[in-house]
């Protein structure tokens, strides 16, 4: 089966729902994901305040706050 | 997650400043029953609107809902809306940015952001509305 290099919430691919997205320098999981590129080495996340909950970008009304990050990724499929 | 139950919740705090109807605060889904509004209540009461919006809002490993949903405020019109707009301002203020004081089954609420009070258009002229719309971004737990 080849590997996932691109992945969105919503697809692609179909199976989308409950894909893993590990940082390579870590080994941990990166939560919050919404998009990830592992071929070009970027990932978007929703940023989460100190409560840990998800909020409003200021400078964005109406949308959540996210964050790009650049890293080693991979995709992974569920168990 | 109920949105609905979880906005009606909340709005118990305003209780004592709205009218009665069988022995509860008059807060209604979708419309007020036709034998509540033939009492012509003097103190405002609160419809529950269904959503306008509900969307999922969703990660890799996480689901939710983004939803829009009104309270409309209506009061008999007796030439003054300061008490309806005192009330409505009070639930704007039970909601704005107080996600963590919202109780969700199954869940819990990430954003609340409210806009309003602003008019909310009647087909009876007897009353006078007022609305708030309340944005609630809910979280699987």
């Amino acid at each position: 089966m080849s590997q996932i290099t691109y992945a969105k919430v919503g697809g692609p691919p179909a199976y989308w729902h409950g894909l893993k997205v590990i940082d390579l320098d870590t080994g941990q999981e990166v939560l919050d994901v919404i998009e990830v590129d592992a071929q070009e080495g970027w990932l978007i996340s929703y940023r989460r305040n100190a409560e840990g909950r998800f909020y409003m970008d200021p400078a964005n009304e109406g949308q959540a706050a996210r964050q790009r990050v650049e890293g080693r990724f991979e995709i992974r499929r569920p168990a | 997650m109920n949105s609905t139950a979880t906005i009606f919740a909340q709005l118990s705090a305003v209780s004592a400043s709205l009218a009665a109807w069988k022995g509860q605060p008059a807060i209604f889904n979708d419309r007020a029953p036709d034998d509540f509004l033939l009492t012509s209540p003097e103190k405002p009461f609160l419809i529950i609107a269904a959503p306008s919006r509900d969307e999922p809002m969703e990660t890799f490993s996480e689901t939710g809902r983004l939803i829009l949903q009104d309270v409309r405020g209506y009061q008999r019109d007796g030439g003054s809306s300061a008490e309806l707009d005192a009330v409505m301002r009070t639930v704007r203020d039970l909601f704005h940015n107080k996600p963590e004081q919202l109780t969700v089954t199954g869940g819990v609420c990430d954003v609340c952001r409210v806009t309003g009070p602003i008019q909310s258009p009647t087909s009876d002229e007897s009353l006078i509305g007022r609305r708030v719309t309340i944005r609630l971004d809910l979280r699987n737990t």
